[in-house]
This record gives C-alpha cells, sequence and structure tokens, in this order.
C-alpha cells in the first residue's frame, strides 16, 4: 500500500479533509463542527456530545418524569443525530435539530407507555411533589432547593409539565409551544400561568 | 374582557410573549388592579428562582455518559470482542492428563472386550473363585464373571477396575496393556475411543499442537470463546498481529437501498450453500416474539457453524479476520432479526452471555464486522473472497437500521480508490 494511503489509516489523521494538527475545539464555532462531524472527526462530535448533553438531558426527563427512560432516550437521541448528520444543514442550528429528535423519541415513548399520559389529556388531579421519586437524578441535584424544584416541576400534570418545560428548559416561544403541542396560543398562556401558579403555591417558602 | 382572562396572560406578559394589542390590555388591566400586580410580582420572582435552580450539577456522571455514547457509536475504542490468545487453560495440564488416562482404559476396554471375556472365563479365576483371597476378590467381580462379556461395547469401568486386581495373571496383562496403550495411538484406538467412550469437553484439547495427541473427538467449538477456532490453527490465532481499526470520514450522499444476496466462496471454489444463508435461515427462527433468554440461548448454541475457510492464505491475518466474522456474523443476523425490544434484550443478554464480555450492543457488533469485511476486502489474496467481503461491506451500507452505514459507504471509496490506485 502507498505510504500515503497507510496514512490515512491510521488514527491521528482519521480524515484527510481534516487539518491534521489536532485544533482546540473549543475556539470552533457549531458550524465548523459539525463540518469536522460530517468529515469523520471523532473528536468533534464527542465535543457536540458534551456540549448539548446536559440541556437534553434535562429537558426530556421533565418530559417523561423517568431518568432511566430519559438516559435511554437521549442516548438514542444522539445515535440517530450522528447517523443522519449528513443530511443536516451544517449552517442551521443543531440543538434544535437534536431536541426535536429526542422529543418526537419522547412522546412515542409516552404513548408506547400504556399510561395513557398522553400530554394533552391527563387531568389536572394528582399535584403532589412528596410523592415524586427523583431517583438516580438526586444525585445530580446540588442542594434541597433545587431538589424541591425539580420534584415540583416533575409532579406537575403532564399537560401542564410539557409547556411549563418547553418554556423553562427549552426557552421555546409560546407560538412554538402552541404549534408543537397543537394546541390555541391562548391555551399555552392560560396552562403556564396554571403551572407557575401550582409550583409558586409549593415552593412559596422559597420565593 | 373579565379578570381571569388578564390573569391567564400575565404570565405570557412576564415573558414578553404577549402581541402588542393583548400587552397593552395588559398593561391598562395593571395600572388599575393590586392584585394583579402582586401576581405578576410573584411570577417575576419565581422566574429569577426557577432560572437559578434549574440547572443539573453531576459533570461526572454528563462525562460518562458522553462516552457511553461515544462507544456506542464507536467514536472511541472499545474492548475488543474477538479475543482470540485470551488465557484460559488455566489447570490444562491435569485435565489433558485425566482426559488421556480415561480415554486410555476405556479404549483399551473397547479393543478387548472379547479377550477379558476369555481370560475370566477360562482363567485360573475360575478355581480361584471357589476359595477367594480375603478382601481382594470383590462381589463384583464375581459378578461380572458370571455373564457373558458383551461383544463391541466396551465394558464399565469399575468392572474393569476389579478385574484389574483379581489374578497375578491379569495384572501382568494389564501392565502389558498399559505400557502399549502409554504410546501413540493409532487410528483404530482414536475411533473405538471416539465411538465408544463417549465425547469429550473441547475446553480439554490441548493448545500446544503435540504430535502425539490423546484419543479425542474433534468437537466443533461452534463460536467458542468468541471465535470458532479450529483446534489446528489455534496457532495461528494466538500468533496474530493486533488488529488494525480503520477510521471512518468523508460524508457521502444517500445510497439507494439494494437487496443483494451475497455468498460466501472459499478460495477459487464456490460453496454450495453460504454460512451466510444458513446462518441467515436459523436466524430467522427468532422472528417469534417474546422467546425467553435461554430459548434464544440455545439457538445461538444450535446456530450452525460457518464452512472451514481452507488452508492459512499467505497473510496470517486473514485467519484472524475469517474468524472474528465467522464469530460475529451469527450474532449480527440473530440481532437484527428479531425486532421487537424484548427479543433483541434478549438476544442481546444472550449473546452477552454467550461472549463474556462487559459491554456488548448490536452497533458494536456491526462496527466489528465493517472492520472485519474491510480487511478481507482489502488484504485477502483470494479475488473471489476480497469480492465477497466487498459485496458484504455494500449491502450492509445499504440497510436502512445500519447504525454505521456511512462509515461502510467510506470503507467501500476507500477499496475503490485502493483499486484504481493498484491498477495505476
Amino acid at each position: 500500500m502507498l505510504p500515503g494511503l497507510l496514512a490515512e489509516f491510521s488514527e491521528e489523521n482519521p480524515a484527510s479533509s481534516v487539518p491534521k494538527a489536532k485544533v482546540a475545539l473549543e475556539k470552533l464555532s457549531e458550524q465548523q463542527l459539525i463540518e469536522m462531524a460530517q468529515a469523520g472527526d471523532k473528536r468533534a462530535f464527542g465535543f457536540i456530545i458534551r456540549q448539548h448533553h446536559k440541556r437534553l438531558l434535562r429537558f426530556i426527563v421533565g418530559l417523561v418524569r423517568s431518568f432511566d427512560s430519559a438516559e435511554d432516550i437521549v442516548q438514542e437521541a444522539f445515535i440517530r443525530a450522528y447517523q443522519a448528520l449528513e443530511r443536516f444543514q451544517p449552517n442551521q442550528p443543531f440543538y434544535p435539530w437534536l431536541a426535536a429528535i429526542a422529543r418526537n423519541l419522547a412522546f412515542n415513548h409516552l404513548q408506547r407507555g400504556g399510561k395513557s399520559e398522553s400530554l394533552d389529556k391527563l387531568t389536572e388531579s394528582g399535584y403532589d411533589p412528596q410523592s415524586v421519586q427523583l431517583g438516580p437524578m438526586e444525585q445530580m441535584l446540588a442542594d434541597e432547593n433545587r431538589r424541591r424544584y425539580f420534584k415540583a416541576v416533575m409532579a406537575l400534570p403532564a399537560k401542564y409539565r410539557a409547556v411549563f418545560v418547553l418554556r423553562h428548559f427549552e426557552e421555546m416561544s409560546y407560538v412554538d409551544i402552541a404549534s408543537y403541542l397543537k394546541i390555541p396560543p391562548g391555551t399555552v398562556d392560560s396552562r403556564l400561568y396554571r403551572a407557575r401558579q401550582m409550583l409558586m403555591e409549593n415552593l412559596k417558602d422559597l420565593l | 374582557m373579565d379578570d381571569a382572562w388578564y390573569r391567564d396572560r400575565l404570565s405570557a406578559y412576564a415573558d414578553n410573549q404577549l402581541p402588542l394589542d393583548e400587552r397593552q390590555a395588559v398593561e391598562e388591566h395593571l395600572a388599575r388592579n393590586a392584585e394583579s400586580r402582586a401576581i405578576l410580582e410573584q411570577i417575576v420572582r419565581f422566574k429569577q428562582f426557577a432560572d437559578a435552580h434549574g440547572d443539573l450539577d453531576d459533570t461526572e456522571y454528563f462525562e460518562e455518559s458522553a462516552r457511553a455514547i461515544e462507544q456506542r457509536l464507536g467514536l472511541i475504542d472499545q474492548p475488543k470482542i474477538a479475543h482470540i490468545a485470551r488465557p484460559r487453560y488455566a489447570g490444562l495440564g491435569w485435565k489433558i492428563a485425566a482426559v488421556a488416562a480415561s480415554i486410555a482404559v476405556l479404549t483399551f476396554i473397547g479393543l478387548h472386550t472379547d479377550q477379558i471375556g476369555q481370560m475370566l472365563r477360562s482363567s485360573p479365576t475360575d478355581q480361584m473363585s471357589e476359595t477367594p483371597r480375603p478382601g481382594r476378590a470383590t462381589d463384583q467381580a464375581r459378578q461380572f464373571r458370571e455373564q457373558p462379556a458383551p461383544t463391541g461395547q466396551p465394558a464399565p469401568a469399575e468392572s474393569a477396575a476389579a478385574i484389574d486386581i483379581t489374578t497375578d495373571e491379569a495384572q501382568k496383562h494389564n501392565k502389558v496393556e498399559a505400557s502399549r496403550l502409554s504410546g501413540p495411538i493409532d487410528e483404530d484406538s482414536r475411533a473405538a475411543a471416539s465411538g465408544g467412550a463417549g465425547e469429550v469437553p473441547p475446553q480439554s484439547v490441548p493448545e500446544s499442537a503435540d504430535s502425539e495427541k490423546p484419543a479425542v473427538q474433534k468437537v466443533p467449538e461452534i463460536y467458542s470463546d468468541r471465535v470458532a477456532v479450529d483446534p489446528d490453527r489455534r496457532k495461528v490465532a494466538a500468533a496474530a498481529p493486533k488488529l488494525e481499526r480503520v477510521p471512518e470520514h468523508t460524508d457521502s450522499a444517500p445510497v439507494k437501498r439494494a437487496e443483494k444476496k451475497t455468498e460466501r466462496t472459499s478460495a477459487g471454489e464456490q460453496s454450495q450453500t453460504g454460512p451466510l444463508d444458513q446462518l441467515s435461515q436459523a436466524a430467522q427462527a427468532l422472528t417469534k416474539r417474546g422467546q425467553d433468554v435461554s430459548a434464544t440461548h440455545s439457538l445461538i448454541e444450535s446456530l450452525p457453524k460457518p464452512a472451514d475457510s481452507g488452508p492459512v492464505e499467505s497473510e496470517q491475518s486473514m485467519d484472524v479476520w475469517r474468524a472474528r466474522r465467522d464469530s460475529l456474523l451469527p450474532i449480527y443476523l440473530v440481532m437484527t432479526r428479531d425486532t421487537s425490544v424484548s427479543g433483541r434484550h434478549a438476544v442481546e443478554a444472550a449473546a452477552k452471555a454467550r461472549l463474556n464480555t462487559g459491554e456488548y450492543s448490536l452497533p458494536e457488533v456491526e462496527r466489528e464486522l465493517l472492520d472485519c469485511w474491510y480487511n478481507i476486502a482489502r488484504r485477502s489474496p483470494a479475488p473471489a473472497e476480497r469480492d465477497e467481503a466487498r459485496a458484504a461491506l455494500a449491502s450492509y451500507s445499504q440497510r436502512q437500521a445500519a447504525h454505521h452505514a456511512r462509515i461502510a459507504q467510506d470503507r467501500l471509496r476507500m477499496l475503490d480508490s485502493l483499486r484504481t490506485e493498484e491498477q495505476k
């Protein structure tokens, strides 16, 4: 085999289109990172995973309320994103695309779960933060106030929780939330107001 | 608009998400309603609290989890599945000695059943039976003598042991036979041992290829210890170089899906039914949902061993790649045939138990297979085998469910460019 080709097969230089010298990934823009990942740079996609992992996990935990399920969904979302990476336009923001994959997986999970916890059909009843068990997630919440906050969010009925999580964790606009959940914009207003009221009531000693 | 309408809009107002007309209406309402102003203050305070307490902390967890994702994607090195030269023969010497001794005794009995029977019937033991020496001739021996000796079948070992100490003549005879058996065993003896004495566990086969092997029936090790290893090829496997990991890179256009049936061929010869077909047929049995782990386990056990790929090729590492491919392919086929979640987990659990690896999943198997196919397609001295491996790679790259389709496409391009270089 030709020496040039041999060099191309080596781990040090995984792809001919990627710079030979190791670049500081922190200094690169998201678009550059995605282009590198599309060209086969393993480090670049690893860096992208680390950039978005925490935010995505928090979001999905908020939706599915189970840490274990959320963990699986997040992993699967990254894998699907990687498999479809070549079709992604690098000039677009990456996270919304990734979050959309994860959201779809999460909603499929909820619908498959047999709990009939479809997000816009669940009743308001059953809001009891004391009964919520955070499980392994408890270790990720350094102080008691955070634990109480997450427990209260997890205990929200699904239709309020979805709106709250999309707004607070994902920072989606009201219009986008309405469009995504297929509910009128006015309903987003009232559900978010109701969700915040419940949380404020429960956490009033901390506010 | 009543107070409830205004209250519902307070959250949106705090988030600056109201259209202009509604925003003006809410501001007018707030100017004249103290209760709504108090609620708005609470909402703003709550937003600040939520922003300050909405983060997760455990960076160690996220690092571990990110690494797990990278492993699943094959972005970082992971433990090899096919550890061919794994030291697993602790205490082998004793096992070999025990097996050899058992075979020697059973072979002797199998070969000399008639003589033993005659000896027992006509030897002085008949006379001695009238006045047995206390503590020497046992009841078992007497029972044995009274029965006609079976022909063509080995005598029970405990009876033989009883005979062994009955008479001086018999002792002499046994010594002669024992010395005879300590030498190399001829083919007849082997046949008798394998036919009459039963099977010997394949784990007992010694690793070193001595010229004087005990009469052990060659039981094929189907995917044993991750690789189907012919005992004669163990040395090759043990001396194999470290396997090369080929990086994936470059983007590629999506390839249209087309089913290609690959048929395995040995160097120059076309096999009648390729192992891929056999394994595929066997794996189809897994399409039923709800099979438990043990059933899956037994199915994996019963998968046919891929045909022997023939003599060792000029490059030793080819054997290693072939062995790895043959060990992984059935697992891959089993895993991909059953798409039900429970079935998939059962299969993975069974495969994990079978291969005794800590981390084991379908993407990992696919990744390993890609390496095998690529290296065979690149290095095999047999053109037919090269084409077959390339066809397998192409077929995999077109699978919709393939985890590493892009990598496969990259490698196909690498092979093409290599071929072009060679032609030049």
